[in-house]
Parts: C-alpha cells; sequence; structure tokens
C-alpha cells in the first residue's frame, strides 16, 4: 500500500527529467549515451535513472534540507539539537521523571547553541564536530530518506551567501570525502530565493536564527547587503522571557521588562536561562507568535491609503467576539496551563524584530530594526534598481512564517517611504531643507523621476514586440512576493540545467582545497583566451571559482 | 485507516475513500476519493498537486490583473507553473541544442530528430547549425499566477490571526507534525497531509578509508544473512577496565560513586583477537579533556600480548609453572573478583605490566580525580554528564603477518593499525562532608 507509494512517486519525474550528462557542454557529434553498470546487481535501468538525479542540500544554521532537484519540496529536512549527541544506550530521556530534572544552565551569548549547527563567530566553534554533524546529517538523509547511493551523483548546495572559509571548507570536505560525490555547484541562498519567487531581481528578507539579512538582488547578481542580529533567536528569547513570566508572576518582578520602569526594551542579556526553556519557547514561537498587522493605533493616525486600512474592517467584529487569552500548556515540572494575553503573543515579534518601544537612535549598528534596515538597504541602491526591488519584497527564512509579519513589515517600510521620502538626509537637516524653498524640493520616489514620453507609432510598435518578449516591468510600489524557499530554488535551477558559477570538482578541490580557487576574473579571462584560439594550459580546463563566496 | 470501496450505483468505476475504524472519520469528509487501492501517496499527491492549467472550467487565456495575485493554497501548484515558465523562458531564449526534445532528452528514436541529426552533417552552415545572431534578450520574470508568481497578500495574513485568535494553541502544528510537513507552511492541523511510509533498503557499507566492503548483506528479499561480513572486533583488541584495590580488605569501589580527590588505580586489559602476537602502544593525553580534566598516567605504556593461538598448544609446550598460572589467569579475565596491589607479589610499578596471561595483558592505570562540583558556583549548572569519568586513549597496535605469496611460503609483512578508543571508567561522587550543593 502506502510503503510502495515513495517509489513510485518519484518514478515519472524520471522521465522528465534531462540527462545531465548533456548539459556540461555543447557535445561536438552526437553519440550515444553510454549506459554504465555500476554493478552486476542491479538492474541495468536503475542505474542508469540513478544517474541522472542530482540532489539539492539547503544547509543553514540548524538545518538541512535534503531533496531530489525538480521536486517542489526537499524529501527531509533534519534539525540539529542537543540529543544528537547522546552516548549509544543512552535512553534517559525516555525516563518518565527525565523532563523534570534541571539541566544545563547555559549562559546568555550561548543560549541554543546545541541547537545550532554553527555560528558565524567561530571562536567558539568546534570544526571537527561540525563536520561529524553535517556527516551524520547527510548520512540519515542518504540512508533513511533519499535511499540511494551518493556515489555519482552530482550536488546542488544552496548555502548563505557569507559564510567563513573554514566552514565552507569542511562542508566541502566532509561530503567530498565521505559521500564520493563528484561535483558540487554552490548557490547562493538569496538568488534562489529570488528564482523560487519567479523574479529576476528582488530585496530579499531572510529572517534567519541567528541575523536576518537583507540583499538587494537585481538580475541574479547580489548588490547590496545588510545584517542585523534581529532575527528568530532574539524573539525566542523575549518569548522565553514571556512564559517566565507567566508562569511565575513573583519572578516577574526582578526580572521582567516591564518592571524595570523605563520604557527601553532591553535585549534580556541579564538572564539566563535553563535550557528546557528553550525548547518549550521555540515551540510557542513558532505555534502562536504573531504580529499585528499594523501598530497600535495606526488606524487612527492615517486614515487613507494604507494597504491594511482597506482590509481591517470586515475582521474587526471577528476579533471582537474572539477569547483574549490564549492558554498553552506548559511540559514543564509544575506542567501548568498558561494563560497569556493573546495581545501578549505578539509582543516578542515587535520587541525583538521591529523594535518596538525602543528609541533607533540607541541602538547598535547591528541590531536596527527590520523597516528600517530594508529601507536602508533600498537607498543605497540605484534608483532604477530600488524601483524594481521595492516592488518585489521577498520574505523568507524561518521567520516569515509568523501570522501578520509579512503585512506589517510591508506597512512599516510604506509608512517609512512615504515619511521619508528618497532623501538620505534625516531629521533636522532635511526638515530645514524642506521648510526652506530656495533649496528645492526633495527628491521623490523614481515613478516621479521617469516622465512618460511622447507616443509614436514606431516606439508603440516597437514596445509591443519588446512586451512579447522582454520584462513587464513592476515598479515603485511597494509590494510583497512569496517565495517558495531556497530549496525550491535551487530545485528549479537543478532542474533547468542552468550551469552554476561555482562548480567544484571532486579531484580538483581534494587536491588544493578551497586554495585552488581561481579567482572570478582569471576565469573570464582564461575563457576569453581560449575563444581566440590560444591553446591554454591544460591546468585552466578544471579551474574553478568560489564566485560568491571567494 | 482502511480503503473501503465507495457503493454508488450507476459510476463505472467505484472509487475508494480512506476510514478510520476508531473515530467513524472518512476521506470523503475533506472529498478526497481515491481511484485504486494502492500507491496512496502518488494519489494524495495529485489531488493536492493538480496544476492549475489543468483544472478544468479555468479559462488559461484570461490575463489575470496583476494586484489580485495570491498565494493559491498549495505550493506544488506554483512550483509547476513556475517551473514550466522557466522552462519556455529558456528555451525561446536559448536556441538550445537543437537535439534536445522539448523534454530535454536527446531523442533518438523519431525519425524527425534522426533526419534533423544527419543534417547537420550533409549541410552544415545552414539550417540548425546555424546560430542566430541577433542579440539574446533576456528572459522576462513571471508576471501570473500561471507563471508561478504569487503576491504576499494581506487576508493570508488576516486569516492566520483570525484562526490563531479563536481556535488557540491547539489547532496548530507541533514541531514533530511539522518535520514530517515538507509542504512549507503547515502552520495549522488543517494544513496537515498524509505522509509516505518511509521504505528501508539492505544496504552494504564500505570502509571510508580504502573502500573495502565491510558489510554486504544477501540479495534475497527474505534472508537475513550476510554475504561478506568483517566485525571490527575480529581485528582489534578488546579493552576492558575493572578497579585495582590497595588491600584486600578495602571495601570494593563503586563505580557510579567514584571518590574525588584521590588517586584510584584502574587495571587495563587488553585481549588480542588476531592469530598474530602484537605489540601495543597506548597514549593518553595527561589530563582528560573537558571542563574538569582529570590526570591520567598508565603506568606500563607499551607491552607485547601473545597470540590468539589454540589454547592447548601453549598448555602441552609451556613449562607447568607457567601452565598451571596462565591456565587460572585466562579464566579470570574480565572476572568481577577483587584484585588488590601486593597480590601474589605483584606491585603497581612503572614499566612494569601486572599479569600477562595467552592472549591478554593487564596494565595498571593511575587516575587522580579531581572534584567536579568545586567552583563556579551559579556560574552553570554542570550538564547532566559533567560527572563521567572517560579517557580517551590512542591505541597503537603493531604486528608481523605472514604474507601468502602464490605457490610458496611468503616473507612476514609488518602490519599497523592506530585507532582511538574512549574508556567509560565510571562516574565521580560527591565529595563527603560539603556544606551545601
Amino acid at each position: 500500500m502506502t510503503t510502495a507509494a515513495g517509489y513510485f512517486d518519484r518514478k515519472p519525474n524520471a522521465g522528465v527529467r534531462p540527462g545531465i550528462a548533456h548539459l556540461q557542454a555543447d557535445p561536438p557529434s552526437p553519440h550515444t549515451p553510454q549506459r554504465t553498470f555500476s554493478s552486476t546487481l542491479s538492474s541495468p535501468s536503475l542505474s542508469y535513472r540513478a544517474e541522472e538525479e542530482i540532489l539539492v542540500f539547503e544547509l543553514g544554521a540548524r538545518h538541512l534540507s535534503v531533496g531530489i532537484a525538480g521536486e517542489n519540496h526537499p524529501r527531509c529536512r533534519l534539525e540539529f539539537g542537543p540529543e544528537d549527541s547522546r552516548r549509544v544506550g543512552d535512553y534517559r530521556p525516555y525516563y518518565p521523571e527525565y523532563q523534570d530534572r534541571p539541566r544545563k544552565r547555559k549562559r546568555d551569548y550561548r543560549w541554543g547553541e546545541d541547537h545550532e549547527l554553527w555560528r558565524m563567530d567561530l571562536r567558539g566553534v568546534d570544526l571537527g564536530l561540525v563536520e561529524d554533524k553535517i556527516e551524520r546529517a547527510v548520512r540519515e538523509a542518504f540512508t533513511k530518506y533519499l535511499l540511494l547511493d551518493s556515489k555519482n551523483k552530482r550536488l546542488v548546495l544552496v548555502l548563505p551567501s557569507l559564510l567563513p572559509h573554514l566552514l565552507l571548507s569542511s562542508v566541502l570536505t566532509t561530503v567530498f570525502v565521505n559521500f564520493q560525490t563528484p561535483s558540487i555547484t554552490l548557490f547562493a541562498s538569496p538568488t534562489a530565493n529570488v528564482v523560487a519567487a519567479g523574479c529576476r531581481a528582488g530585496l530579499v528578507v531572510d529572517i534567519g536564527w541567528d541575523e536576518t539579512v537583507i540583499t538587494a538582488v537585481y538580475d541574479f547578481r547580489e548588490i547590496k547587503v545588510l545584517r542585523t542580529a534581529r532575527a528568530m533567536k532574539v524573539v525566542t528569547k523575549h518569548m522565553a522571557e514571556l512564559l517566565k513570566e507567566h508562569e511565575d508572576p513573583s519572578a516577574a518582578g526582578t526580572d521582567g521588562p516591564e518592571s524595570s520602569g523605563n520604557q527601553e526594551e532591553q535585549l534580556p542579556f541579564q538572564l539566563s536561562f535553563d535550557s528546557r526553556y528553550f525548547e518549550f519557547a521555540e515551540e510557542v514561537t513558532m505555534r502562536t507568535a504573531w504580529c499585528p498587522m499594523e501598530p497600535e493605533g495606526a488606524g487612527q493616525q492615517s486614515n487613507d491609503t494604507s494597504p491594511a486600512e482597506k482590509k481591517k474592517d470586515p475582521s474587526e467584529p471577528a476579533e471582537t467576539k474572539a477569547p483574549d487569552t490564549a492558554s498553552i500548556p506548559s511540559p514543564l515540572p509544575p506542567r501548568k496551563t498558561l494563560q497569556i494575553p493573546f495581545t501578549k503573543l505578539a509582543e516578542p515579534v515587535e520587541k525583538g524584530l521591529l523594535a518596538l518601544g525602543t528609541n533607533i537612535h540607541n541602538l547598535d549598528h547591528e541590531e536596527q530594526p527590520l523597516p528600517q534596515l530594508m529601507y536602508a538597504t533600498l537607498l543605497a541602491l540605484p534608483p532604477d534598481v530600488r524601483a524594481v526591488c521595492m516592488s518585489r519584497l521577498i520574505i523568507t527564512g524561518g521567520g516569515s512564517n509568523i501570522a501578520g509579519l509579512k503585512s506589517r513589515l510591508v506597512y512599516e517600510l510604506t509608512s517609512l517611504i512615504e515619511k521619508r521620502g528618497w532623501n538620505p538626509v534625516q531629521r533636522r537637516v532635511a526638515r530645514k531643507v524642506a521648510e526652506n524653498p530656495k533649496l528645492g524640493k526633495p527628491r521623490g520616489g523614481p515613478e516621479t523621476m521617469l516622465e512618460p514620453q511622447v507616443e509614436d507609432e514606431i516606439t508603440q510598435k516597437l514596445e509591443k514586440e519588446k512586451l512579447k518578449r522582454a520584462t513587464v516591468e513592476v515598479g515603485g510600489e511597494v509590494r510583497g512576493v512569496e517565495t517558495l524557499g531556497a530549496w525550491a530554488g535551487g530545485s528549479l535551477v537543478a532542474s533547468l540545467k542552468v550551469k552554476g558559477v561555482v562548480e567544484i570538482e571532486r579531484d580538483t578541490f581534494l587536491a588544493h582545497g578551497l586554495a585552488g580557487a581561481k579567482r572570478e576574473s582569471e576565469m573570464v579571462a582564461a575563457t576569453q583566451r581560449m575563444s581566440l584560439g590560444a591553446r591554454t594550459a591544460l591546468g585552466e580546463k578544471n579551474a574553478w571559482t568560489l564566485g560568491n563566496w571567494a | 485507516m482502511t480503503v473501503n470501496a465507495l457503493e454508488i450505483p450507476d459510476h463505472p468505476t467505484r472509487p475508494f475513500i480512506l476510514s478510520c475504524g476508531y473515530c467513524n472519520w472518512t476521506s470523503q469528509e475533506i472529498g478526497v476519493q481515491l481511484d485504486k487501492v494502492g500507491q496512496m501517496s502518488a494519489q494524495m499527491s495529485n489531488i493536492f498537486n493538480r496544476s492549475l492549467r489543468e483544472t478544468p472550467g479555468r479559462p488559461t487565456n484570461a490575463p489575470e490583473p496583476t494586484l489580485d495575485l495570491s498565494r493559491p493554497d498549495n505550493p506544488g501548484t506554483v512550483f509547476a507553473n513556475l517551473k514550466a515558465f522557466l522552462k519556455t523562458q529558456l528555451n525561446d531564449h536559448h536556441p538550445d541544442n537543437p537535439l534536445l526534445t522539448p523534454s530535454g532528452d536527446i531523442n533518438y528514436s523519431s525519425p524527425t530528430a534522426l533526419a534533423r541529426i544527419m543534417s547537420l552533417y550533409t549541410n552544415l552552415g545552414s539550417g540548425y547549425g546555424k546560430r542566430s545572431t541577433q542579440k539574446p534578450t533576456t528572459m522576462r520574470e513571471s508576471s501570473s499566477l500561471e507563471e508561478g508568481l504569487c503576491l504576499t497578500s494581506l487576508n493570508t495574513d488576516m486569516d492566520a490571526i483570525t484562526k490563531l485568535r479563536n481556535e488557540g494553541y491547539p489547532c496548530t502544528t507541533s514541531p514533530s507534525q511539522r518535520a514530517g510537513q515538507l509542504h512549507i507552511p503547515c502552520a495549522f492541523t488543517s494544513d496537515l497531509r498524509p505522509i509516505p511510509m518511509l521504505l528501508r533498503t539492505k544496504r552494504a557499507k564500505r570502509c571510508r578509508a580504502c573502500r573495502h566492503i565491510l558489510v554486504k548483506p544477501e540479495a534475497k528479499i527474505e534472508s537475513t544473512r550476510y554475504r561478506i561480513r568483517l566485525l571490527a572486533r575480529n581485528y582489534i583488541p578488546t579493552v576492558h577496565t575493572k578497579p585495582l584495590h590497595q588491600a584486600p580488605t578495602q571495601t570494593p569501589l563503586d563505580l557510579n560513586n567514584i571518590p574525588p580527590l584521590q588517586t584510584s588505580q584502574f587495571l587495563l586489559s587488553l585481549r588480542n583477537p588476531l592469530f598474530d602476537p602484537i605489540v601495543v602502544t597506548l597514549a593518553t593525553p595527561n589530563r582528560t579533556p573537558g571542563r574538569r580534566g582529570h590526570k591520567v598516567t598508565i603506568l606500563c605504556p607499551q607491552f607485547d600480548i601473545g597470540a590468539n593461538a589454540d589454547k592447548w598448544d601453549e598448555a602441552l609446550s609451556s613449562a607447568s609453572a607457567i601452565q598451571q598460572r596462565t591456565g587460572r589467569s585466562t579464566q579470570r579475565f574480565g572476572d568481577p573478583r577483587l584484585e588488590y596491589v601486593g597480590q601474589e607479589g605483584k606491585v603497581a610499578e612503572a614499566g612494569k605490566v601486572w599479569e600477562k596471561g595467552r592472549n591478554w595483558t593487564s596494565v595498571v592505570l593511575e587516575v587522580g580525580i579531581v572534584d567536579v562540583d568545586a567552583g563556579d558556583e551559579g556560574e552553570e549548572w554542570g550538564s547532566e554528564d559533567e560527572d563521567v569519568l572517560e579517557l580517551p586513549v590512542f591505541v597503537r597496535v603493531e604486528w608481523e603477518a605472514e604474507v601468502e605469496e602464490r605457490g610458496k611460503e611468503g616473507g612476514k609483512e609488518k602490519r599497523e593499525l592506530a585507532y582511538w578508543v574512549v574508556l567509560g571508567l565510571g562516574r565521580v561522587g560527591k565529595l563527603e562532608g560539603t556544606v551545601g550543593s
């Protein structure tokens, strides 16, 4: 019954998926494809089919998604956690009273470390352990979910676009050495997200675990990247604080941010949590954290044109009759059901990602709230690129699943643009310029700069021709575009036999490691020389580059 | 859940539904009907991933107003649309290999394709051999739902918030439920879908260094036997530890409660599984890794172990005194009997083997145990295994194996094997008489 289903599910795709042997270059002459029989035991059709499959891996700070190119979702998504590092035969977590025992208490900066594969700050990272974790996860993916032999499978690896070379090197070494992969193609996750959204450009807001990365992508190239520490880790911390407060109201007096008197938001660096709280807080964050679609009181202030405004009225009656508290059963020792006001559950997100209740001038460079950072990224772009990017806001990452967050970010960005225009100068000076008529009016958005041209027949005809093939550019308005995620982007690109910039062959990598990579400009020069007819050295043939990651 | 046929009189093919015998739920309630009994997962994914363009009754050429795009119910449809769109774009803009069929495979079977291949040779420079000279235009991005674009809609968020507010915590999915559901957004239990059972295979295992096959099961499905099965325990020495006491009267050491701030001695015995005598070299860091380094000394780090030859060979050939002793000691390997210093005149002395048998040797190991609970109050609670006493030991084994050449007796070849092991000795107890914890 269902057991055979997974196999048959996979089979029809094999016909659609193109053979990869033909994609590398145009063959000089047509030839019969060679079937290689890897072993006498497997049937030829099986080995032929197996050869075609390209595997797609997406690796992040906390998960590994593995699947086959051309499918719409990964076969498995593996997470890393402290339970993985148990000794063989250690069945303690199954003891009935195990949950009640106090566990390791982490200092705040190490909170959640057990659940992470790596940190960008490599000082505390044991690279050997990272390699072992990756190896185990990949092996589990192969033996349990893919049921494939890893040999002779090309691999597409979707990685964050900024990764320390040490980490990159250990990832590649692990996969090449332990899984006999012939070649690995690297894709950057922002670009993969843009592909999965069906765009060529966009502002990718990846709300990850450790940091939120905002990348402006134009024509599949990353042109501006800004980061902030406001990501899911901070939200989870705030959530843990909230839960603690409601679980034990007496403790709130000492640690709770409310009681501290000042309205300044404080990242809870003074608190250290039992790591059991981590799992609980994360579960609650995943399940019930939400974000109001517009800030409190915004409905009264802006009486027109706000996009959320139109939608607000129909849901109003539903909200009034809804229960005001959410009851959340706590798995931790007292095991009581926490009664938390529903509006309170939005606080961790608003505080953590949007820095609500904080004076923005007091924030450090690396903890800017998301809307401000999105605005700053757009501001740094040339106006035409900005016009394209601002109407393709691609919000992705683990945090994008929070209900209401996408709309809120779009709302906040719109109101920021309305308030400031595209003027890099802010506050007092900007006001002075605006008040002084001699200094001219501030520059408007890009749409005001593009004057409609006088139309004639020939231009119209040309335009029509162009429209058939070229992009219908939507620009100048703030608009969110949904993406299927970085994995799906990698899967799409791999299934369309697009050749990646960074393709690493096993033999060349194992010979020199990352040091063997050429610069991208050298690669281009090499191909140009070849086109001129001059024979280049044999070594150039399998030269490879690290592209973005160099 | 069982599959039942629906009783519809006038229906030519009777559709099937899933039903639960426990709660009387049927899949008819959510409108799921199946055509076949088997291939459940494939049928399910067909039902859920049916492409939009295949849906009857939807005009395919009606242009969508751009602003009304919102996410349809499942990303599978979006993915299929997007893939189809990108494929057509790539084909339009990169006049690719003319031999490829639209699906991307080389089609040798069709006569037209063959004719095209042949025309490549006959008239070069015309027809398919010629590349278009015009400047390649960039491919455009998708602009409608049919092409895989969907916009962030306020309704989705609004619905999600309302649902969360009305139905609360129980309607959301737990992390374990989400882990099984890989179609991405499944915040609510109503989004959950049946997942296919994972299949299992028999697999061979290879050595990661030399790719030699270590384990290979028989190909027959019913059989549980192995064709090749090389186990490590047949090649590397077995390590065994037990406490060594200072006097026969001493109370036996409780390995779950080893007293801290003392030096304890242990007997470390290695048994040789090979048929050649071996030389063993042990090494260990002088402090164990971790926050608390216990001080470790192996009193005799290098020693020989005899071959795992036939018991009787040695018994018959050796002198009677040795025979008597080794015979008795062999039985004692792994025996929980109390061992103590001074027993039969033996002393724990640096550079000396404690006891030696036919194919085993024991040496003494000294561990200076540190107090695990000391210091940093309130800094961190100790991790749950902070008190475990474990020693990493590097074992290097050398022996001379006989090389069999074809036809005649070959010479001897020196072989070497080296690996790390971790010896778990027990748990360090609390210091008696300390106040508070």
